[in-house]
């Protein structure tokens, strides 16, 4: 389990800050809250991962980010990006920042290439659109990035379709994209999820050093511990929309505080730690959507509730050096 | 690896493009491809066949005024009552026939694929707005529109060719806004939003050619279409005008002189039907060829 260190001071400007951020969505049966108050701060050139079950409202935050949610959802609080906020621009603004500043890399490599276009072609465009460059330039400039995420024989690979790459290829054609413009923020949403296991690691290895070369910072959303533990200096655990807790990852693997962690962590197989016959496992159901909340969204299925759980929400404290919980356990007492 | 030397390596790929694949399916098809030749055929006899013979189709013969079909030169087919050529004047009106077909459902084709796709991505209150339009002109009374149309362009070839444009548009229009629709949901199209494009590139570069197959298909039924109905209206008189031949005002002379020289009605009658089948019968293997759902 390598953990990567930090490379800029935590004192640095930060590079993205969300301000209560929160997302919500009308639905015929009302009003539905997906992303409720995050706040969370991303230092230049780090990787910070956010973790949570389905419907925790992880990949909200992205959309929310990149103004590309469905219709019916609206975002509110703040999303500082280099002091702009993000969410007060309209749509032509954003496609300045969009691309360029920021890029996105999707869940499935497989619906996120346009089938009848030659790969070489929509690696271009981008460059083509904000760059200026001249098509032969763009494409070349593609091409180099191809045989930088390690495709082999990438000058004749370039001129394919999609259908004619594997999956594990055809991510790795997702982040040569999303890298090409060097931009400062890459956000990446569950990138491996669709991916064969053998696949995963070489792809995350490969998004994170040609981040760390570049001097991207990557948001990367996803459910798997392992993919966090591996690649991510900081880490945030989502939970109902808000965050439960945020350390370092090497903090929140060895001392885990929030009861909703210490079971995520239980439930996780680990190769030192002694063999038990069953992997842990957190009782109930997640809680996805739903409205406002007077208490904290873990309550039904907290081992250590209280009585006030239900009726005051915990707030976001640090209990150490970088590292918050949201929890009446470790909080200030009521 | 330099740049250069990576471009230089870049033989000329032997990569199908799923659009090449749907192709070579296509010829696999042997009716569709007979029905191709035969069409080829066809529209070369049109075009070219009328320069064999040292007059019009408009030039009357005096010397032979109703002459029967006996194959002897010059008139084939024999001629009219007005000693007119029947074969160089089938040939002729469907040099016009052919070009109102194929030049109308392309051009209805276009406008109806770019207003569908357009309104499919945007979706929301646009979208309504444009397919209440549309809506609103497919319960326009079609031989209406076209006598009103006639009558704002003075009748003739083009009156008739934007009477048809006017109504045809509207499917292929329909067609794609629902394609588009699915598309925008797409991923890639997401990450083309992510990557800063503005919504008429991302129309234009990746809703429209992921529409295409459809839209091949369609096009391909929509040309018999546009045929049948410049020979439907000119038929009626409100389309193409003597002494201007087309099959439909051939037929339709055809018919008033079908008790006495049938020949009249069947020699437009036939080329016109057999043009109808070759383009049902290419629609058909565009079909099975580009329809994933039939496998």
């Amino acid at each position: 389990m390598g953990c990567v260190t930090p490379l800029t001071p935590m004192t640095a400007e930060p590079l993205l800050s969300l301000q209560e951020l929160t997302v919500r969505f009308r639905l015929p049966q009302g009003e539905t809250v997906a992303v409720d108050g995050v706040s969370l701060d991303l230092a230049p050139g780090e990787v910070l991962g956010i973790v949570g079950e389905s419907g925790s409202g992880k990949s909200q935050i992205l959309f929310a980010l990149m103004g590309l949610l469905a219709s019916n959802g609206r975002a509110g609080g703040r999303a500082l990006f280099q002091g702009q906020d993000l969410l007060s621009l309209t749509e032509t603004e954003l496609d300045r920042v969009r691309g360029q500043q920021v890029s996105m890399i999707f869940q499935d490599p497989m619906t996120s290439l346009n089938p009848y276009m030659r790969v070489v072609d929509q690696l271009a465009e981008g460059l083509i659109v904000h760059n200026g460059l001249s098509r032969a330039d763009a494409r070349a400039e593609g091409v180099r990035m191809l045989d930088r995420v390690q495709i082999t024989d990438a000058a004749r690979r370039a001129q394919l379709y999609p259908h004619e790459f594997s999956g594990g290829m055809r991510q790795r054609v997702m982040i040569a994209m999303a890298l090409l413009a060097r931009p400062k923020l890459l956000l990446a949403d569950e990138p491996t999820t669709a991916l064969d296991v053998t696949i995963q690691a070489q792809v995350l290895d490969l998004m994170a050093e040609l981040g760390r070369e570049i001097g991207t910072s990557i948001i990367l959303v996803t459910h798997d511990l392992g993919v966090v533990a591996r690649l991510c200096d900081r880490v945030a655990v989502l939970y109902g929309g808000r965050v439960m807790e945020e350390a370092m990852a090497e903090t929140l693997f060895d001392a885990p505080s929030h009861p909703y962690t210490q079971g995520l962590l239980a439930a996780m197989p680990r190769l030192e730690a002694p063999l038990t016959p069953r992997l842990g496992t957190i009782p109930g159901t997640p809680r996805s959507g739903g409205g406002d909340l007077p208490g904290c969204p873990f309550v039904p299925r907290c081992a250590q509730r209280m009585d006030h759980c239900t009726t005051r929400r915990p707030a976001l404290q640090s209990i150490g050096p970088d590292h918050r919980s949201a929890c009446h356990l470790t909080g200030a007492a009521p | 690896m330099s740049v250069d030397h990576a471009m230089a390596e870049a033989a000329p790929p032997r990569s199908a493009s799923t659009l090449a694949l749907q192709f070579r399916r296509f010829r696999a098809n042997r009716l569709a491809m007979a029905s191709v030749a035969l069409l080829a055929l066809i529209v070369l006899a049109c075009f070219f066949g009328p320069y064999a013979f040292p007059f019009t189709g408009e030039d009357a013969d005096f010397d032979f005024i109703s002459a029967p079909a006996e194959m002897t030169w010059p008139h084939l087919f024999g001629t009219d009552e007005y000693g007119r050529d029947l074969l160089v004047r089938v040939l002729e009106g469907g040099q016009v026939s052919l070009t109102i077909g194929f030049l109308g459902a392309a051009v209805a084709g276009v406008i109806g694929v770019l207003y569908g796709a357009v309104a499919g991505y945007a979706g929301g209150r646009a979208d309504g707005l444009m397919m209440r339009l549309v809506e609103i002109l497919y319960g326009f009374p079609y031989v209406i529109l076209v006598i009103l149309l006639s009558l704002l362009f003075g009748g003739g070839t083009l009156a008739l060719f934007a009477a048809i444009v006017f109504t045809l548009w509207l499917t292929p229009a329909v067609i794609v806004r629902a394609q588009a629709q699915s598309l925008a949901q797409k991923e890639f199209i997401q990450a083309a939003r992510a990557g800063g494009m503005t919504g008429w590139q991302i129309v234009v570069e990746h809703i429209v050619p992921n529409c295409i197959s459809v839209v091949i298909v369609y096009g391909s039924l929509l040309v018999p279409e546009v045929i049948l109905s410049e020979s439907f209206l000119s038929f009626l008189g409100i389309g193409i005008k003597e002494p201007q031949a087309s099959w439909g005002n051939l037929i339709a002379s055809g018919t008033s002189a079908m008790d006495s020289d049938l020949r009249l009605l069947l020699l437009p009658g036939t080329l016109l039907a057999l043009v109808l089948l070759c383009l049902n019968f290419i629609a058909d293997g565009l079909r099975d060829a580009f329809d994933p759902n039939d496998r």
